[in-house]
C-alpha cells in the first residue's frame, strides 16, 4: 500500500512538471516576462532562465514519471519546488502579488499568489514522498 | 551518525550491527537503521547512504540533457531569445541590460511636463485603444523589429522615455524598457505601478479611439 503511494506520487509529481513546462516552452518570451515580474533575478539572467528552466522541468519530470534516473530527477524537481515556493513567499513578503507563471504564461490569467503557494505546498509534499520512495527504493516500480 | 575516529555508523552499532561506513557505501544500501519520531512512526535512514555519487551523476546528465535541448530549440526559433549575449553581458558586467529606474506617478507627470518625457504604452493594442496616458505611443514587447523601428524612428535617443503597462504585477513595461535601452535610448524609465498607480494618483487619461 505504502509502495503504491510512493509510485503514484512519483508519476503524478513528474507529470505535473511535464504539463507545467509545455506552455513555457511554447512561449519563452511570455515566460521571460513572468520571470522578470518576480524582480528577483538580474534582467540579463531572465532570458537564459526562461529558455532553460522549462526544459529542465520537462526532462526531469519525464525522467521521474518514467523511472529513468529517478533519484537525480527527484532531487532536481524538489529543489525547483523549494525555489519556486521561496520566490513566491519572498514576493508575498514584499507585498508583490505577481502572476505566478507556474502553469500558464498568459499574463491575463487569474492569479492569487497565496493560493498558488498553498497549491505548490501540496505538490511539494507529493514530491518529497516521491523522493523518499525513490531513495528508499520503495517507489521505483518493477524496474527497480 | 558517522564518527570519523572509528568510521563506525553509530545507528548500526546500536542495533548490534558492526559495519564500517566504507562497507555501507560499497554495498550501496548495506545498513538499515531507523529511529522513532513518534511511537508508531519510524523513519528509515538507509536512503542517506544510497549511492550518492550515482545520484550526482544522474543530476548532471539531466541538467546537460535539458541544456542541450533548450539551446537547440531556442536556436531554431524564428524569434529566439539572445541567451549567450545575455550571459556574456552578465558575466562581463557590461551594462548591456541596464537597471531601469522606476518613477512614481508624480515624478512621471513632472518629467512629462518639465522635460517633455514621452510615454510608451507596453500593453496590448486592444488595451491601448481603450484609453492611455496623454500622447502615449503603443509599443508592446512582442512588437516586430519593423514595428519597433517605425514607432521609435522620430524619437531622439536622448529623449526621456517613460514606459508603463497595466499595474504593478505586469512585466511588459520592463521588457519594452530593456528593448529600448538596448536600442540606444539613454533615458528610459518605468512607471512604477503602471496605469493603476497613475489612476490612483488622479492621473489623467487620453480617451479611447
Amino acid at each position: 500500500m505504502k509502495r503504491r503511494l510512493f509510485i503514484a506520487c512519483r508519476i503524478i509529481f513528474g507529470l505535473i512538471f511535464v504539463y507545467a513546462s509545455l506552455d513555457k516552452i511554447a512561449h519563452p518570451g511570455l515566460f521571460q516576462e513572468a520571470v522578470m515580474n518576480y524582480r528577483i533575478l538580474p534582467g540579463a539572467l531572465t532570458g537564459p532562465v526562461a529558455v532553460t528552466l522549462p526544459w529542465l522541468e520537462m526532462v526531469c519530470g519525464a525522467a521521474l514519471a518514467s523511472n529513468l534516473w529517478p533519484r537525480g530527477a527527484g532531487v532536481v524537481l524538489n529543489a525547483l519546488m523549494a525555489v519556486f515556493i521561496a520566490a513566491m513567499g519572498y514576493n508575498l513578503y514584499r507585498g508583490m502579488d505577481v502572476h505566478c507563471g507556474c502553469f500558464t504564461t498568459d499574463p491575463t490569467a487569474e492569479n492569487n499568489m497565496t493560493l498558488s503557494m498553498i497549491r505548490d505546498g501540496g505538490i511539494f509534499i507529493a514530491g518529497l514522498l516521491a523522493a523518499y520512495g525513490v531513495f528508499s527504493e520503495n517507489g521505483q516500480g518493477d524496474a527497480a | 551518525m558517522n564518527t570519523p575516529e572509528t568510521n563506525k555508523i553509530q545507528g548500526a552499532a546500536s542495533q548490534g550491527v558492526e559495519k564500517t561506513a566504507d562497507e555501507a557505501f560499497a554495498n550501496g544500501t548495506a545498513i538499515t537503521y531507523k529511529f522513532s519520531v513518534w511511537p508508531a512512526t519510524t523513519i528509515d535512514m538507509t536512503m542517506l547512504h544510497a549511492r550518492p555519487l550515482r545520484t550526482v551523476l544522474d543530476i548532471l546528465i539531466l541538467i546537460v540533457l535539458s541544456l542541450v535541448l533548450a539551446l537547440a530549440v531556442n536556436a531554431f526559433r524564428t524569434e529566439s531569445l539572445p541567451v549567450f549575449n545575455d550571459i556574456s553581458a552578465f558575466l562581463s558586467g557590461e551594462a548591456d541590460i541596464p537597471e531601469i529606474p522606476r518613477l512614481t506617478p508624480a515624478q512621471a507627470r513632472e518629467a512629462a511636463q518639465s522635460v517633455g518625457a514621452v510615454f510608451i504604452d507596453a500593453r496590448s493594442p486592444d488595451e491601448y485603444a481603450e484609453g492611455r496616458l496623454p500622447m502615449a505611443v503603443n509599443l508592446p514587447p512582442e512588437a516586430t523589429e519593423d514595428e519597433f523601428t517605425a514607432k521609435t524612428l522620430l524619437l531622439d535617443q536622448a529623449t526621456p522615455i517613460i514606459v508603463y503597462c497595466g499595474d504593478a504585477a505586469c512585466g511588459r513595461s520592463d521588457l519594452t524598457a530593456v528593448r529600448l535601452a538596448r536600442a540606444g535610448f539613454r533615458d528610459v524609465s518605468v512607471l512604477d505601478g503602471g496605469l493603476g498607480a497613475w489612476l490612483n494618483d488622479n492621473g489623467e487619461l487620453e480617451p479611447g479611439l
